[in-house]
C-alpha cells in the first residue's frame, strides 16, 4: 500500500497523536451529568431489564475504546489517500507467461522534468502533475530484476532514491520532487545520469518531459538509452508572454527617481495584450509580497506582435526602498491564455540611495547652492567660516576658499583652498589660463565629464604628495583637481575657484559635484543585474568568514560558503535573496529570464517515445471495480467503514452503556 | 429532581392562608357528615359523661352528687345517675421526613405537612388526642399527645421544627412506635412508600400492635414522567448509591412502567390488609385529599 498524501513518516505521527489522544481522553473520560433521584431501586429495577451477559458487560469499554481506535486509524489512512499499486489485490503483478525464473536484471533512471516550463497550465492539471502521473505509469511498468531510480532534472541531475525494485518506495521517493524555477541544461543533467547507470546491464533513462529541452548532441547520449516519455502536445505552439528583461537604474544626477528598462516577447502566433504593473516592496522577497502588501507604482499597457519582443523605457519611476518586481497580466481576449505564469515575474534592484547631509563652508556662492539646491537626494546647510565648528554631522563638507586652522577629517571638497590653516595639499604660487589637458577618464570623479575646454582664470599651482592622486592636470603639468586620502580624512582638491572659471556654466559641474559626493560615499550606480533562477551564483563579498548566511525567498536562512571572498550558492527559485556580508546585507534579485524555457513548443527528446511493455513482461489485467477502488479511491472505503463503525457503534451505545 | 429544599422552606407551609383553608375544611367535614360517626366513637363505659344513660340504685361510697334527688323526692328512692362517657381517642400521624420526600417542586414534605396539618386540626376540633411522629431510619423525637383544638399551634411550631432527611426503615421506625405508644388508635402513615424493602412487613407492625393503620401516599407527578436524556449519573438520594446510565425514550418508558407498577404494588399491600390506601399527588390540593379521605370515613370526624 502507499499514501500519496502523506509520508509513512506523517501517517504514524498523526496516527500515535490522534491514538493516543483518543487513550488519554478515554481514560480521563467525560465526566456525567450527575442526578439524584427519590428512588434508585426502581431504576435499577428498570436496568435489570437491560442486562447482557458478563461477558460482554466486562469488554463493552475495552470494545469503545477499539472502535474508537479504529475510526481514528480509518480517518488518518482516509486522509493519507492510500493506494494498492497496480494489481498487488489481485496478485497480477507477475502473472502466468510473464513470469520468469531466469531474469535478467536491468537498471532504469526514471527523470522528471522539473524545469520551470513544466509549471505551464496548457495540461489538464498542469504538466508537472501530468508528468508525475506519467512517471507513477512507468514505475508500474517494472519488469522483473528491473531496478529504477527516480530523480528530478532541471539544470542538474536530482537523484531521489538509490536503485530501488521497491515500487511503493519509489512512488513515495517520486511524490517528493517538486518543480523549480530553473531551466534546463540536458549536457549537465544526461552527464549525471550517465554517471549513475555506468556499468550497468540494459541501462536506460526514461525521460518525463515537456520536451522543451535542447536536443541533446551525439556526445551526450553516447552509451544511453533514452526513452521520452512527452507531455502535452508535441508540436503545436503555445501562447505565453515572457519578461525576458527587467533592469531599472537610478538617474544619472543622483535623483530618488529610476528609470525602467524592460523587454517582453510574445512566444505565440498571434498578437497579445498585456498589461506590465510594477510593484515595490522594501522588504518582499517573492511575488506574493510584492502583490498583496506591496505598492503598485506604475502600470504600463503593452501590445506585442505574434513571435515578437517589445522593449520599452519607463522614466520617472518613483518608488520607495530599492526593490520593484515586474508582472505581467494578459489580457486572455480572443483565445489567449498565458500559460506559463513563472515567467511572467521579474524582480529589479538598485542601490538605496542614500540622503546626504552636507555642509557648505563659504562666504557667498550661489553656484555651489544652486546647484546643491537641486539635488532631491541631499539637503545642505551653509556656514559661514566664521562659524565653521568642524564636520561632525555632517556626511561631506564642501570648503569655498577657505581652510579652517584645526585639523579636520571626514569626507571634505577644498575648492581653491585659501587658509587661515594648512591646505592638505600645498601650493606654490598660481599660474594663470591653465590649459586643462590630461584628464583621467577612468577616474570615477570625471565619469561622463569633459574638461579639456574648460576656461580658468587662475589657478593655485598644488604640490601633491606621491600618495595623492592627479586626476585632472594643466598642459604645464599643474594639477588641477587631487584625491588626497589619509586615515582620517578624504580630500578632493579643486586647485582653482569655480566663479574665476566657466564651469559653473557647464554641465559637467553639476556631474562633477555628483561623481564627487557618490566617491565620497563608494555608491554604485552600475547596473544591478539580476541572476538567473536555475544556477550556480557567486556573490562577492568582503567578509573573511568561510561562510554567510544567505535567506532564501522563501525568508529560510541557509548557510553558504565564501571561496575566495564569493559566496556560493544555488538560486533556485525566482525572487529575493539576501546574503548577509559582516554589517550589511546584499540582496539579490533571481530572476526566470530564460527563453529558451519560455518558448514551450515540445518536442520528442532522443529517438524513442516509451510505450508500456506490454507484449514484453508486464500485462495488468483490466482491473475489476474492487480493484479501482482500492487502487483509486481506497480513501473512500476507509471513510465508508469508518462511517459504519459509527453508525454501529451509535446504534448500540445505549445498550452497551446501560448494562 | 435534584432540588433539596429546607427547613425554612417547609416552615412557610403553615401561613394564615392556610389556617383559612383548615377551618373551611373543618365547617365543611362538620356540614356533611355530623353525627354520622359520632356513636361509633362513643364509649360503652357509664360514666360522667354529659348525656343520661340510666339509674341504679345507690351504694355506700358512690358520689353523692350523682343522686338522682328529683327520684328520692317522688318516691323516696335512692338512685344514682348514670351517664355515658364519651371517650377520646388517640390519632398518630406517622410522617416520613426522609430525604425522598424532599424532593419533588414543591416538595413532597411540604404536602405532606399540610396533609398532617389538616387531619390534625380536625381530629383536635373533635377533642381526639393527636400525636404527630416523624420517622425516617426510625422515629425521631415524637411530638407529646395534644388534645384540643388550640393546640394546633404546636403541631405547626413541631413539624417547622422537625429534623428532616435520611433513608427509610419503616420496619424499624413502627416497631419503635408501638412499643412507645401502649393506646391503641388510628395510625395514619403519611409516605412517598419509596423503601427497598417495602411497607409490607412494617404495615404489619402496626396492624399486629392493634393500631388502625391508613396510608397516604404521597407522589408527584414528575416523579412519573422524568425529563431525563443522554448520559447521567443518577445518585440515590437516600443510599447516596450511583449508577451510570444512558436515558433513552425507550428507557423512559419502561421507568414510567415500573412506577406505576410500584405504586400498584403499594396499593396492593394495603388492600390485601384492609388498610384504606389513599394515592395523593403533590399535584392535588391537599384539601381535596382531606375531604376524599372523609368520604371515605371510619378514622378522624
Amino acid at each position: 500500500m502507499t499514501f500519496s498524501a502523506l509520508t509513512l513518516e506523517q501517517f504514524w505521527t498523526l496516527l500515535g497523536a490522534f491514538g493516543g489522544a483518543v487513550v488519554v481522553l478515554y481514560i480521563l473520560k467525560l465526566r456525567r451529568r450527575q442526578i439524584r433521584v427519590p428512588f434508585g431501586p426502581l431504576w435499577a429495577r428498570v436496568l435489570q431489564t437491560e442486562q447482557t451477559s458478563a461477558l460482554f458487560r466486562a469488554l463493552k469499554r475495552v470494545i469503545s475504546l477499539f472502535i474508537q481506535l479504529c475510526v481514528v486509524t480509518l480517518v488518518i489512512l482516509a486522509l493519507a489517500h492510500p493506494s494498492i499499486p497496480g494489481g498487488q489485490l489481485t496478485g497480477c503483478t507477475d502473472i502466468g507467461e510473464e513470469k520468469k525464473t531466469d531474469v535478467e536484471p536491468s537498471f532504469t533512471v526514471v527523470a522528471v522534468d522539473t524545469s520551470a516550463s513544466m509549471n505551464a497550465t496548457d495540461v489538464a492539471g498542469g504538466r508537472f502533475n501530468a508528468a508525475l502521473n506519467a512517471a507513477r505509469r512507468v514505475l508500474l511498468d517494472r519488469i522483473d530484476g528491473e531496478s529504477i531510480m527516480v530523480a528530478g532534472l532541471d539544470t542538474r541531475f536530482r537523484p531521489q532514491s538509490p536503485f530501488s525494485t521497491d515500487v511503493d518506495f519509489l512512488t513515495q521517493q517520486l511524490l517528493r520532487i517538486r518543480p523549480s524555477d530553473a531551466g534546463s541544461d540536458l549536457s549537465v543533467t544526461l552527464a549525471g545520469v550517465r554517471d549513475v547507470l555506468s556499468g550497468k546491464p540494459n541501462a536506460r533513462l526514461v525521460l518525463i518531459s515537456d520536451g522543451a529541452l535542447d536536443q541533446p548532441n551525439d556526445r551526450d547520449v553516447e552509451g544511453l538509452k533514452i526513452v521520452h516519455v512527452p507531455i502535452g502536445e508535441t508540436g503545436t505552439t503555445h501562447t505565453n508572454l515572457s519578461i525576458v528583461k527587467l533592469h531599472v537604474r537610478p538617474y544619472l544626477d543622483d535623483s530618488l527617481n529610476y528609470e525602467l528598462y524592460y523587454e517582453v516577447k510574445n512566444f505565440a502566433e498571434k498578437p497579445a495584450k498585456a498589461s506590465l504593473l510594477l510593484y515595490a516592496n522594501p522588504t518582499g522577497r517573492v511575488a506574493d509580497d510584492f502583490v498583496r502588501r506591496g505598492l503598485l507604482v506604475r502600470t504600463e499597457t503593452l501590445e506585442i506582435p505574434a513571435n515578437q519582443s517589445v522593449v520599452g523605457f519607463v522614466p520617472n519611476v518613483e518608488y520607495p526602498g530599492h526593490q520593484l518586481m515586474g508582472k505581467l497580466v494578459a489580457v486572455e481576449t480572443d483565445g489567449f491564455n498565458d500559460v506559463l505564469p513563472t515567467d511572467d515575474v521579474a524582480y529589479g534592484l538598485v542601490p538605496e540611495r542614500k540622503h546626504l547631509h552636507i555642509q557648505l563652508v563659504t562666504e557667498e556662492n550661489y553656484y555651489l547652492e544652486a546647484v546643491l539646491f537641486v539635488r532631491e537626494n541631499l539637503s545642505y546647510t551653509r556656514v559661514h567660516p566664521d562659524a565653521f565648528r568642524g564636520t561632525e554631522g555632517f556626511d561631506v563638507t564642501i570648503l569655498d576658499r577657505f581652510v579652517p586652522s584645526a585639523p579636520i577629517k571626514g569626507n571634505v571638497l577644498f575648492i581653491d583652498p585659501q587658509g587661515p590653516g594648512p591646505s592638505p595639499i600645498a601650493a606654490d604660487g598660481t599660474a594663470a589660463l591653465p590649459e586643462l589637458t590630461e584628464v583621467d577618464t577612468k577616474h570615477p570623479l570625471n565619469w561622463k565629464v569633459s574638461l579639456v575646454d574648460l576656461n580658468i582664470g587662475i589657478m593655485q599651482k598644488l604640490l601633491p604628495k606621491t600618495s595623492d592622486k592627479v586626476i585632472v592636470r594643466s598642459s604645464e603639468g599643474d594639477p588641477a583637481i587631487v584625491v588626497s586620502e589619509t586615515n582620517n580624512l578624504r580630500a578632493v582638491v579643486w586647485a582653482f575657484d569655480i566663479r574665476m572659471s566657466d564651469l559653473p556654466l557647464r554641465y559637467a559641474f553639476p556631474v562633477m559635484i555628483v561623481n564627487t559626493l557618490r566617491w565620497f560615499h563608494q555608491e554604485d550606480d552600475a547596473l544591478l543585474t539580476g541572476r538567473r533562477a536555475g544556477a550556480d551564483w557567486a556573490v562577492p563579498v568582503s567578509t573573511t568568514a568561510n561562510t554567510v548566511t544567505v535567506t532564501l525567498p522563501s525568508g529560510v536562512n541557509v548557510p553558504s560558503p565564501v571561496v575566495d571572498h564569493k559566496a556560493i550558492l544555488f538560486g533556485e527559485h525566482m525572487g529575493i535573496y539576501s546574503v548577509v556580508d559582516g554589517d550589511k546585507t546584499l540582496p539579490i534579485a533571481g530572476n526566470f529570464a530564460n527563453e529558451r524555457e519560455s518558448d514551450l513548443a515540445s518536442r520528442i527528446v532522443g529517438g524513442e517515445k516509451w510505450a508500456p511493455r506490454t507484449n514484453t513482461v508486464y500485462q495488468r489485467p483490466t482491473p475489476t471495480l474492487i480493484d479501482e477502488w482500492l487502487v483509486a479511491d481506497l480513501w473512500k472505503l476507509c471513510l465508508f467503514v469508518a462511517l459504519g463503525i459509527l453508525g454501529v457503534e451509535w446504534a448500540t451505545y445505549h445498550r452497551r452503556w446501560t448494562v | 429532581m435534584s432540588n433539596q429544599p429546607t427547613n425554612l422552606q417547609i416552615r412557610n407551609t403553615f401561613d394564615e392562608e392556610f389556617l383559612k383553608r383548615l377551618e373551611k375544611l373543618h365547617i365543611m367535614a362538620q356540614k356533611v357528615y355530623a353525627g354520622q360517626n359520632r356513636a361509633e366513637r362513643r364509649s360503652k363505659k357509664i360514666g360522667s359523661g354529659i348525656e343520661y344513660a340510666d339509674h341504679r340504685d345507690y351504694a355506700p361510697g358512690d358520689d353523692i352528687r350523682y343522686l338522682d334527688w328529683n327520684v328520692f323526692g317522688r318516691t323516696e328512692k335512692m338512685l344514682v345517675r348514670l351517664y355515658e362517657e364519651e371517650e377520646d381517642i388517640s390519632v398518630y400521624v406517622l410522617v416520613d421526613v426522609s430525604n425522598s420526600m424532599m424532593m419533588g417542586q414543591p416538595p413532597k414534605l411540604e404536602y405532606a405537612y399540610k396533609v398532617t396539618a389538616a387531619l390534625s386540626y380536625i381530629s383536635l376540633s373533635n377533642l381526639d388526642r393527636v400525636s404527630v411522629i416523624p420517622f425516617a431510619e426510625h422515629v425521631t423525637a415524637p411530638m407529646s399527645p395534644v388534645r384540643g383544638k388550640g393546640q394546633i399551634f404546636k403541631v405547626f411550631d413541631f413539624l417547622s421544627q422537625t429534623t428532616i432527611g435520611g433513608a427509610t426503615n419503616s420496619k424499624e421506625a413502627f416497631r419503635s412506635f408501638v412499643h412507645r405508644y401502649k393506646r391503641r388508635g388510628p395510625a395514619i402513615v403519611i409516605s412517598d412508600m419509596y423503601e427497598e424493602q417495602g411497607f409490607a412487613e412494617s404495615l404489619n407492625v402496626l396492624r399486629y400492635y392493634k393500631f388502625d393503620p391508613m396510608v397516604i401516599h404521597i407522589w408527584d407527578e414528575a416523579e412519573l414522567n422524568p425529563n431525563l436524556r443522554g448520559d447521567l449519573k443518577l445518585i440515590d438520594c437516600e443510599s447516596g448509591r450511583s449508577r451510570e446510565v444512558t436515558i433513552t425514550r425507550a428507557l423512559v418508558d419502561k421507568y414510567r412502567k415500573a412506577h406505576a407498577l410500584f405504586m400498584e404494588e403499594s396499593e396492593n399491600i394495603c388492600r390485601t390488609r384492609q388498610i384504606p390506601y389513599f394515592r395523593a399527588s403533590i399535584q392535588t390540593p391537599f384539601d381535596d385529599l382531606v375531604l376524599q379521605i372523609f368520604r371515605r370515613g371510619g378514622v378522624v370526624a
